[in-house]
């Protein structure tokens, strides 16, 4: 799967945020609040084709997790992106 | 009255939120008659200093080569609206179905030398007087290209004054805006209309925040060229309840983007301006959602939130 394109993080208030826009619906707007591994896992897969297993290297590569707590860890934040839209298969 | 003094040539000029504009056009007295009921307030003798931007309302619209980048399609009043966002411009086209015609406005992304904004559209050579409603659209689109890295923002808002100080109600259209707006009008003493559909809200350098009564006030005749330092901004929700209540700061980004004109968040390069102004008005401003009736005990309980009297 990959990001969408025309989503990229926002500094707002502080924090770090995806503005996704409704296209038809004012309603539709969504504002995803990102924390630092978030922001972290984004930059590195933005414009790439990932699965949870990629996202799994990436977190043990860089965090002092075990490589099944990582690949749990990879599919939430997965099911979150997709939750929210923001991923393509 | 518009006298004629109080143009200069083909040049009308207009300052709204302290940004100086002008429409450039052979055709000035039908345009001043069509633009007299709400932009009376607002016309100025001439330009002084720097514009915001120019508009030349007498020139065919080409559509560029190539396709757009992207094209967001939307509903103005019965009309068919198009804005078409190709790399280096802006091209916002409204077909008026009772007329047939194609009202256009280009809006090129870079300003010229002198920093300003240079646009065209072809309002008067369709043959026909542009209807007030496209002529309304396309300037606010104009105005708030070339306004929004000043940190100014047109609001989709009702906006009440009460002790010198103005306060935005904000919501999707049917919320109770207007109606809450009018319950203040009716029940709290010392309060007045500054608009009621698109005031503009500028931040300042030093921290301040200025609310602007503009042009564009929808159904509702009230242009008032008037500012006020902005209180608050209060998102309108339709409860079984009235009750006022006081927002992190980014539910409060999340309360007033959708308020912001949707072909501002279309394009990535104004959708990040439009975001930082934003930020910038919040860093000063409180933001607010008040859920609520339709009734009087509305605007009691918003007052007392918002004044603490």
């Amino acid at each position: 799967m990959r990001i969408k394109k025309g989503y990229k993080i926002r500094e707002i208030a502080g924090e770090s945020v995806i503005v996704s826009i409704g296209s038809l619906n004012v309603d539709l707007t969504k504002i995803i609040s990102l924390n630092p591994t978030s922001v972290w896992l984004w930059e590195r897969l933005t414009d790439e084709e990932f699965d949870a297993e990629k996202v799994a290297d990436l977190l043990t590569g860089n965090y002092e997790v075990d490589r099944a707590k990582a690949l749990t860890d990879a599919e939430a934040w997965i099911g979150q992106l997709r939750k929210a839209g923001l991923v393509e298969e | 009255m518009i006298h004629t003094t109080m143009y200069t040539a083909n040049t009308i000029y207009l300052k709204v939120a302290e940004h100086v504009f002008a429409i450039r056009t052979d055709k000035h007295d039908a345009m001043l008659r069509r633009m007299e009921r709400n932009y009376s307030p607002f016309i100025i003798p001439d330009g002084g200093g720097r514009l915001l931007f120019s508009i030349d309302i007498d020139r065919r619209t080409t559509f560029p080569a190539g396709d757009p980048v992207k094209t967001f399609r939307y509903m103005l009043a019965s009309d068919n609206a198009e804005l078409r966002i190709y790399p280096d411009r802006y091209l916002l086209s409204i077909l008026n179905v009772r007329s047939g015609r194609t009202f256009s406005a280009v809006c090129p992304m870079e300003t010229d030398c002198n920093g300003q904004y240079r646009f065209h559209s072809d309002l008067t050579i369709q043959g026909i007087a542009p209807p007030s409603h496209i002529l309304d659209h396309l300037l606010i689109f104009a105005f708030s290209v070339a306004s929004v890295s000043y940190d100014t923002l047109l609001i989709h808002a009702s906006t009440i004054v009460h002790g010198g100080k103005a306060v935005m109600f904000l919501g999707e259209s049917g919320t109770g805006k207007s109606t809450h707006s009018r319950m203040w009008l009716e029940n709290i003493p010392g309060t007045s209309l500054l608009n009621d559909d698109a005031p503009a809200v500028r931040a300042y350098g030093d921290g301040r925040v200025t609310a602007f009564g503009t042009p564009w006030s929808g159904k509702t005749p009230c242009y008032k060229n008037e500012s006020y330092p902005l209180a608050a901004l209060v998102r309108i929700k339709r409860a079984p309840y009235n009750e006022l209540s006081r927002q992190s700061s980014l539910h409060a980004f999340s309360a007033v983007l959708p308020s912001s004109l949707p072909t501002m968040q279309q394009d990535e390069r104004l959708l990040d301006a439009t975001c930082a102004a934003i930020s910038t008005v919040l860093s000063s401003t409180p933001v607010y959602v008040m859920e609520c009736l339709p009734d009087a005990d509305a605007a009691r309980t918003a007052h007392k939130g918002l004044f603490r009297s």
